[in-house]
């Protein structure tokens, strides 16, 4: 109920300033990525997680239309649980949500269109989702989705060499993260009595893309 | 008289004991158990050590490798290897004395000290030959098994995510420190084996001191806060600080150095008592 | 005469137990020594200390005209020992027990050896078969091969017959007495077969609630003691009447129905037997023999009161 009623108020406020239609704008930037219909790369991951020291890793990435990624690396690597097109994901099952144009923004120096998207149906993992899609372009330049399971993730992408193909040079993902506990029952470290140091909520990860094989 | 003689003399003893492969047995089986219930389960077991970050973050790679894999057998090291060492060892003096060839091997043309000089020796190259064979299986079949890859270590502040080609020396460094720890064990061992004249006796007091040192090194009261960093049961997991980042070295120089220094205790305490001791049995 | 072992007011005390209250004897180079005493006088706690297994608390001890406290090593290199039951690395073989004493002689010793000294004990064929599964005899041979492993000058034996056949008693005493006259070696032997020491030893003692009762020549000390004679006549009683009544013989007894035994100075002997031939009886044979068993237990009785 309480949901239906921001629905209505925001869509009502906003409806004034509905000069642009969210739904065009995102069919403009899934028609550009979607003409990828497999890609292979070669990504340099490097975390930056409260509790954890990683260094950066390489790994591999392939991608076959609609929805199979995969990432295969020789090191252990970390990457956000749902993945880095859940943002594609969402947009592409357009009856599910409802999409509402917020204005323009500047991003990374880019005029950006802000679509916010709030699902129709509670069962939905994910309660709302933001993005930023780059005006002239149309490509995505940044992402935010609040999930019920994994909390907020936000992604920006950075356009180099592939940008005719809405492939990304860089993203830079945040993802929010629990205050690390030791599991009990795992054999530790038990005679330190080190200070636990203070953590943060964010962790970050930069994914850097090269070697790009496209279709 | 060459002391090599000698050592070579307890080592075919110890070699010649059935109960010297209960240890080696022992840790064949035990190494081989883990292992097989890692193959089995050992994702569920690493979704349990990740637990904190799996709900926002997704590990990929071979997490699950043979240096995991060895690394977590080495855990053993703290409880049980300690054990399958003073079994052999806490016999070396208190053994002979039980079967009589005590007075017979005193009174050869050797000294006491070098009696026990030559029993330290081998009972220290024991050790080494129980720590070079748990590693030869923790590392020989895990990675024979899982592969190798990165090494993933929970500590009490986080996970450490060690890359391959920076294992190898941690390993070597790890092994060493904890041959030093049980060999600390051997030797307070054999220095027990000299007060008793039965087997079981000195065995079951080392294992009963490792215990009691361990409850008061984990028991979080502030009485025992200045003893605890003088226990050698404390620094005997020392060889886990290999296994962090920021390399620790200053702890670890630490732990290596209160080792030694029960070394030279239990080593004086053997040695002046067993120099003064009645041999009556 | 060399002095090879002089021990001197030697005293022990376990906790409040005197053990050894003033221990004195000397075992010259070439000795058979009897070293007697009975069950707790001290024997097992000197002959320790004598081989630096325990520390006495006063004494002197010199093996070899040498201090022990200041030259143990050298001295144990020239001493070969069997000290109570021989004991032995069980899960070892015959052979490879030996080889362990063999490397902490103070001279190489090889395998050679090993095995001839094996073979003049009786067990070369059995040199491979672990210890555990040996007999007490087989033991106690295995003991003997590992005292003469290291060619000692002298030879510490304690109980060296104990579990042995009477075969067995016999090569044992006839290794002692070889080891004596052919290689000078002087032996110290303790044993409860006291009949065997008065045959081989030629020098003893005997020690009772810690100290020396009695130290000298073996043939010395047991002429000075009754004989014990055993007489066959053709009329005993008649002999056993005239024994107690001429010559105050009271310890005249029926060993058998052809035997009668008694205790008598051995100069007296000659006598005894022209007085019976004068009273017609007719002897079929006299044997008489000096007891060590008799004098010891005498000894340790007389110590007593």
């Amino acid at each position: 109920m309480k949901k239906i009623s921001c629905l209505f108020l925001l869509t009502w406020t906003l409806s004034f300033l509905q000069a642009q239609d969210p739904q065009q704008i995102l069919n403009a930037a899934e028609q550009k990525y979607a003409r990828v219909k497999k890609f292979t790369a070669d990504v340099n991951i490097a975390s930056d997680i409260p509790a954890m020291k990683i260094l950066p890793a390489q790994a591999t990435i392939s991608y076959v239309a609609p929805n199979n990624l995969e990432v295969t690396s020789k090191s252990i690597i970390v990457l956000p649980k749902q993945g880095f097109r859940e943002i594609q994901n969402i947009i592409s099952q357009k009856n599910k949500y409802t999409a509402i144009y917020m204005g323009q923004e500047i991003i990374n120096g880019r005029n950006s269109h802000l679509i916010t998207l709030l699902p129709k149906s509670d069962a939905e993992d994910w309660i709302m989702a933001k993005i930023w899609i780059d005006a002239a372009e149309s490509l995505i330049v940044q992402s935010q989705t609040t999930t019920k399971s994994s909390g907020t993730l936000k992604v920006i992408y950075l356009y180099n060499s592939q940008k005719q193909w809405a492939l990304p040079d860089q993203m830079w993902i945040e993802v929010d993260v629990q205050k690390f506990k030791i599991p009990k029952g795992v054999a530790t470290d038990l005679h330190r009595n080190r200070e636990t140091q203070n953590q943060g909520t964010v962790g970050k990860i930069q994914l850097t893309f090269t070697n790009y094989k496209v279709n | 008289m060459n002391p090599f003689k000698n050592v070579y003399n307890e080592w075919v003893k110890i070699a010649a004991k059935p109960r010297s492969y209960l240890g080696v047995g022992a840790i064949t089986v035990l190494v081989a158990v883990i292992v097989f219930a890692l193959k089995a389960d050992g994702l569920s077991f690493i979704s349990f050590v990740t637990a904190s970050f799996e709900q926002t973050l997704t590990f990929g790679g071979n997490v699950l490798n043979g240096n995991l894999v060895a690394f977590i057998v080495l855990q053993m090291l703290v409880i049980h290897v300690p054990l399958l060492v003073a079994l052999i060892t806490g016999d070396l003096i208190s053994g002979e004395s039980a079967m009589g060839t005590l007075r017979l091997l005193l009174t050869h043309p050797i000294s006491r000290h070098q009696v026990l000089a030559s029993k330290y020796m081998a009972g220290a190259m024991y050790t080494a030959f129980i720590v070079v064979w748990l590693g030869i299986l923790a590392i020989g079949l895990g990675r024979g098994l899982f592969g190798t890859g990165d090494l993933m270590v929970l500590n009490s502040d986080g996970l450490v995510i060690i890359p391959e080609s920076d294992i190898t020396w941690r390993y070597v460094g790890a092994f060493a420190v904890a041959f030093l720890a049980l060999n600390t064990v051997a030797t307070l061992s054999i220095a027990l084996s000299c007060f008793s004249d039965n087997s079981v006796g000195p065995i079951v007091a080392t294992m009963s001191i490792i215990i009691l040192f361990t409850i008061i090194g984990t028991l979080d009261v502030s009485i025992f806060d200045s003893i605890r960093p003088f226990l050698f049961t404390t620094h005997m997991a020392s060889w886990r600080s290999f296994f962090e980042d920021p390399f620790p070295m200053d702890e670890i120089s630490n732990s290596v150095w209160v080792l030694m220094i029960h070394h030279v205790i239990f080593w004086a305490i053997s040695f002046f008592y067993f120099h003064r001791k009645d041999i009556t049995t | 005469m060399s002095t090879v072992v002089s021990v001197s007011h030697l005293q022990k005390k376990f906790g409040s137990f005197q053990a050894l209250q003033d221990v004195n004897f000397q075992v010259h180079a070439g000795d058979v020594f009897g070293f007697l005493g009975p069950n707790g006088a001290g024997k097992s706690t000197a002959m320790r200390c004598m081989l630096g297994l325990i520390h006495a608390d006063h004494g002197d001890i010199r093996l070899f005209e040498q201090s022990l406290t200041t030259n143990k090593v050298g001295i144990l290199g020239r001493i070969g020992n069997i000290i109570e039951k021989p004991d032995f690395y069980k899960y070892l073989s015959a052979e490879a027990n030996l080889k362990i004493f063999a490397r902490m002689a103070s001279q190489p010793i090889t395998t050679t050896t090993i095995h001839e000294i094996l073979d003049f004990v009786g067990l070369l064929d059995r040199r491979k078969d672990k210890v555990k599964g040996f007999s007490h005899g087989m033991r106690q041979r295995l003991g003997i091969a590992q005292t003469l492993l290291a060619d000692p000058d002298l030879i510490v034996l304690d109980e060296p017959t104990t579990g042995l056949d009477p075969q067995g008693i016999i090569d044992v005493r006839k290794l002692i007495l070889r080891l004596k006259e052919e290689k000078g070696k002087t032996i110290i032997l303790s044993s409860h077969q006291l009949q065997e020491v008065e045959m081989i030893a030629n020098r003893m003692v005997i020690i009772n609630h810690g100290h020396t009762v009695i130290e000298g020549e073996v043939a010395t000390l047991l002429n000075a003691q009754d004989c014990t004679v055993k007489m066959s006549t053709d009329n005993n009683p008649k002999a056993q009447d005239l024994l107690q009544t001429r010559f105050a013989i009271s310890s005249v007894q029926q060993e058998n129905q052809d035997i009668i035994q008694f205790s008598v100075k051995k100069e007296k002997i000659p006598m005894i037997i022209e007085v019976c031939v004068q009273e017609s009886i007719g002897i079929f044979e006299v044997e008489s023999k000096k007891q060590l068993e008799n004098y010891f237990i005498q000894m340790i009785q007389n110590e007593s009161i």
